[in-house]
């Protein structure tokens, strides 16, 4: 098919299937959920931590511009640096904060509407950059997950479904060959990222004795309940952890199967839900479980979709 | 990017042809995949290894060279800017910070929290502490600038004492055998307001 008239049958088979796993066209409607969720999210993480932007962001914050500047690679675009290009506006690092992040909302509702969607998906990914940068010591797992999404906002069809921008054009959303790359690259990352979380706990000690989970759940920061009764049943704490590793590091080849897709997808919502409800991170278990969903799981529930993805 | 105009035909076909029962729906022909689609994927491709170098293989880790800045740099800007270890290997012990704040003029001290009501901002502030006092040699200037927000908020004190604690959690064996976890202490020092030179 694709140039391979020189190579033997096994690898034109080979061949023939890493295509068609690639470029066949998918249906758009997984990557406008994506989308669509990832704004809503990040919209929802600015409304929660606009009342301490300046203590976590500013310049006389927590941690001051002049020591974060220090620490990070001097070149990278930051609010700091933002603010010194505009210092000739007399613009104050206060405005300069509030500026940045009303940018990065206002840009984040029109990804989420799929207005002009690909300038939005820029600015927001470009303002989250500025962001990420000058608060990257008060980071934590949702704030890398939403950068990674942005920036597959910029470069993925997004707006093809779902969107004001296809409902203007009167486009209908009809499978094609980008959304087909964009969903792979998705799924393909998030197996990276399973895997490697997986393999990392598969080599602490804890993760295997059940002291991880005993940990975890005992922490003052991330306790929601009593879980003091572990002790008493360490054998509970165990078995939590090693399904944890078995969804984690089975995710990359399991998620795959057609026949144990909606068992392992349904795992993996369950897992971030059990983060969630024990351990108070609704932000990051929601992002998770928003990628897992666009990328795994929306085909499994609409069918019209689901033929495409699942082959 | 966009398949030919003769798509929508094609996906109807695939649409028809597809269910669990039958065999996988053909590979769009060669014409559909065009030259654009084939340098996506290269470069999705490429993506892909470099999040995969990065986190596996310390693509572009400290180093000066411009290869290294330039791997950084695409590092940052495609958010593989943390490696996805999340609680992994190991659970840490948790870290707590507080203020003393006392004010000379009603001579009283008061105990401020580094925390917040709300949790995505609690964990942040989590962070935060983590962060700073993870490296020894940093604490104080950490700890400097904490106080310093805290003394720019009160215009009545003059001292901040920061008091960080870390959290000595039990074993669960141990929990049996009666001990309960503490919290001992990491770090603390006390900072002042400068005196401001006379304005001319």
């Amino acid at each position: 098919m694709i140039g391979t008239s020189r190579v033997g049958p096994l690898a034109r088979q080979h061949w023939d299937a890493g295509a068609r796993f690639l470029f066949t066209p998918a249906a758009p409607h997984p990557l406008a959920i994506f989308r669509v969720g990832t704004s809503a999210l990040a919209l929802l993480q600015i409304g929660m931590i606009w009342p301490s932007l300046l203590q976590l962001y500013g310049n006389f914050g927590f941690v001051q511009w002049a020591i974060s500047e220090v620490g990070a690679d001097t070149w990278l675009p930051s609010i700091g640096k933002l603010c010194l290009l505009l210092q000739p506006f007399r613009i104050s690092s206060t405005a300069c904060v509030h500026g940045v992040f009303a940018v990065y909302a206002l840009s984040l509702v029109g990804l989420g509407l799929g207005w002009r969607t690909r300038p939005f998906a820029v600015a927001a990914w470009l303002t989250h950059t500025l962001t990420v940068n000058s608060g990257y010591i008060s980071l934590y797992g949702v704030d890398t997950m939403i950068h990674i999404c942005l920036f597959y906002c910029m470069w993925m069809p997004v707006s093809a479904a779902y969107s004001l921008d296809q409902w203007l054009r009167r486009r209908s959303a009809s499978a094609t060959v980008g959304a087909s790359l964009g969903l792979r690259t998705l799924q393909l990352h998030l197996c990276i990222i399973y895997l490697n979380t997986g393999l990392a706990k598969m080599r602490g000690a804890q993760w295997w004795n059940g002291e991880a989970i005993w940990r975890a759940l005992m922490q003052p920061q991330f306790a929601v309940f009593d879980c003091s009764f572990l002790a008493r049943v360490p054998i509970v704490a165990m078995l939590a952890c090693w399904i944890v590793m078995l969804i984690e590091v089975g995710y990359p080849f399991l998620i795959w199967p057609r026949r144990i897709r909606p068992v392992w997808v349904a795992a993996t919502i369950a897992l971030h839900l059990g983060i969630g409800v024990m351990m108070g991170l609704w932000m990051f278990s929601s992002m998770m479980i928003l990628m897992t969903f666009s990328a795994f799981g929306f085909a499994l529930l609409v069918k019209p979709h689901a033929e495409r993805a699942s082959s | 990017m966009n398949p030919s105009p003769s798509q929508p035909a094609q996906t109807d076909h695939l649409r028809e042809r597809s269910g669990p029962d039958l065999p996988p729906p053909p590979l769009a022909a060669a014409h559909v995949i065009g030259t654009g689609a084939k340098v996506l994927a290269a470069l999705a491709f490429l993506h892909l290894c470099s999040v995969a170098g990065f986190i596996w293989a310390d693509l572009g880790q400290d180093s000066p060279s411009r290869t290294s800045i330039v791997l950084r740099l695409y590092k940052n800007l495609s958010g593989t800017f943390r490696d996805y270890t999340f609680f992994a290997p190991s659970v840490s012990s948790g870290l707590g910070a507080a203020f003393l704040v006392e004010s000379p003029s009603d001579k009283q001290s008061e105990l401020v929290n580094f925390a917040s009501d709300d949790r995505e901002i609690s964990f942040r502030y989590n962070c935060i502490v983590t962060s700073c006092m993870r490296d020894l040699r940093s604490r104080e200037l950490f700890a400097q600038s904490w106080s310093a927000l805290i003394l720019g908020s009160r215009p009545d004190a003059n001292t901040v004492t920061v008091m960080v604690h870390a959290m000595d959690l039990p074993s669960m064996a141990e929990y049996r055998a009666g001990k309960r976890p503490a919290w001992k202490p990491v770090y603390a020092g006390t900072f002042g307001r400068r005196e401001r030179p006379a304005s001319r």
